[in-house]
């Protein structure tokens, strides 16, 4: 996550980035949210505060953002651009996160909407192969897993496991065992 | 050393062509060749005499404030040097008020809080109550506006008798619709200066405002959420007599790619593009957004929110903002330079706004 937030920080013209959960928890972030004035939303927070305080303010906006276009039937937007006096900022949403990014003054938010992108995809790749790796991890062996509640068309889920007999003419051994 | 001769010689063949003929482009050349000369001061000089004559010219304008600005850095200079050599109130007051003049309002706090753990000075308060003011009738944040009366008390109590704190916050009380904190300054400031017919007549005035409400934090809050000041001039009442919004609104809609149109003005908005029910549904969408948005954007330390745009499966939605208006255009695709350009000037426009219906 970190390694994926601070390739965004580290554009120039880019003065606070962060991944931050749809309920505005911040998950990681890297820079300042102060402009050279000092002035951010946090007040006289320290810098963990700021960003705390950041991260809730900008996702409760795009979460009234998301409930307002509800109302028009249109479905929640990906991409969010504020520009304001004293910076702009970005949002992007991608599944279970949002990037957030806030620009200096002057910067165009176009000049970042490629390096979002990309980056999106590094996390989605990121938390791909996490899901893959834990579902490796909580699946137990094949052998040892009962087949499934009705007969497929593939092969059985477990080899030893004895063949249907779907001609009705084959005794099962365990009634020529009775 | 040649080029500054032949400059001195071009600056009063300059001069000459001001007496036959006083224009603004010939106050602008000797304001230039003063300029490169180094003179600033005479810059200044010559940019305020072409101002007198020319005061709605924009290029003797732009020059005066780079010339202010010249100078207001090299005098902050000074002072910093000045400072750092014999620190004394003089200083410490005169680069304050250069940073609040300057629009630096946090470097004149940070520099006032060092006045004050230097000094202990109760006009060093004062200064930091003055950033924190000029803050918070920049960005209407509520914070702000909570920290400028914290200060203010306190540099009431450093000064017991001075009256300042207490106009300061009369001042800011008023501007913020807090009539109750207002009422209670002036009662205090009518307890230094009894008799004040002045005083007196406000301070009636102040108190039956105080009777129907305004306590300070609500008064702080309804600043913050709208944007907006007890003391500016209603919306209804800026509206102009002339000009019309409908023309502009209706060639963006027809433009191509364009799906929708509006402008929002207050609790109204003008719609292109849908009918009926629809029209009404969106209309009041987007003037949801612009309000949440202004106030994200001041929340945020953002400062006044210009533009913000949505993108998402539904296309584009891209909305211009300014002090009263907002406009708005909903695109299949990302808007073309000429539409953001359009709907700026739709939003910006004083001269829009007579056509505005619910």
């Amino acid at each position: 996550m970190k390694s994926v937030i601070g390739y965004l920080a580290r554009i120039p013209g880019v003065r606070f980035a962060a991944i931050i959960s749809p309920d505005g928890v911040p998950i990681a972030c890297q820079g300042r949210v102060c402009d050279e004035e000092g002035t951010a939303g946090g007040g006289e927070l320290g810098a963990a505060e700021q960003a705390g305080a950041f991260a809730g303010l900008s996702a409760g906006w795009l979460n009234e953002l998301k409930r307002t276009v509800d109302a028009v039937t249109w479905d929640a937007p990906r991409r969010v651009v504020l520009r304001a006096q004293r910076g702009t900022l970005c949002m992007l949403s991608v599944e279970n996160a949002i990037f957030t990014v806030i620009l200096e003054r002057g910067m165009d938010a176009e000049e970042l909407r490629l390096p979002m992108e990309a980056a999106a995809a590094r996390l989605a790749r990121l938390l791909g192969r996490e899901h893959t790796q834990e579902n490796e991890v909580a699946r137990p062996a094949a052998g040892d897993s009962p087949p499934g509640l009705f007969p497929g068309n593939g092969p059985s889920p477990s080899p030893r496991a004895a063949p249907i007999d779907r001609t009705g003419r084959g005794i099962p051994e365990a009634s020529r065992e009775r | 050393m040649f080029a500054r001769i032949f400059s001195r010689g071009s600056a009063r063949a300059a001069a000459r062509r001001i007496t036959a003929d006083p224009s603004a482009q010939n106050y602008l050349e000797l304001a230039r060749v003063n300029a490169s000369l180094g003179r600033l001061d005479d810059v200044r000089r010559v940019c305020e005499e072409g101002l007198s004559i020319h005061p709605a010219d924009a290029d003797l304008r732009r020059m005066r404030e780079g010339v202010e600005r010249l100078l207001r850095e090299d005098r902050m200079r000074e002072l910093r040097r000045a400072l750092g050599d014999s620190p004394r109130p003089a200083l410490w007051r005169e680069l304050c008020d250069l940073y609040l003049d300057a629009g630096h309002a946090r470097r004149a706090e940070e520099l006032a809080s060092e006045w004050s753990v230097a000094t202990g000075a109760g006009e060093a308060l004062l200064y930091r109550a003055r950033a924190r003011t000029q803050l918070f009738l920049a960005d209407r944040r509520r914070d702000d506006g909570r920290a400028a009366f914290r200060l203010l008390d306190e540099a009431a109590r450093a000064m017991p008798g001075a009256i300042e704190p207490l106009k300061m916050r009369l001042s800011l009380a008023s501007r913020c619709g807090a009539w109750v904190e207002a009422r209670a300054a002036l009662a205090r400031l009518l307890e230094l200066t009894p008799g004040d017919p002045g005083l007196e007549a406000r301070f009636r005035t102040v108190s039956s405002l105080a009777e129907r409400g305004g306590r300070l934090d609500r008064a702080l809050r309804e600043v913050e959420r709208t944007g907006r000041l007890a003391d500016d001039q209603d919306e209804s009442e800026r509206r102009p007599a002339c000009g019309s919004v409908r023309p502009r609104l209706q060639s963006l809609a027809a433009d191509a790619g364009v799906r929708a149109a509006f402008y929002v003005r207050g609790g109204t908005a003008l719609v292109q593009g849908p009918r009926g029910a629809t029209a009404e549904r969106m209309a009041r969408s987007v003037r949801e957004m612009v309000v949440s948005s202004r106030a994200a954007a001041r929340r945020l330390g953002l400062g006044q929110a210009v533009e913000f745009v949505l993108e998402g499966g539904f296309g584009n939605l891209h909305v211009a903002t300014a002090e009263v208006g907002a406009g708005a255009a909903w695109t299949a695709g990302p808007p073309t330079h000429r539409q953001r350009e359009a709907l700026a000037a739709l939003a910006g426009d004083s001269q829009l706004g007579t056509e505005v219906e619910a």
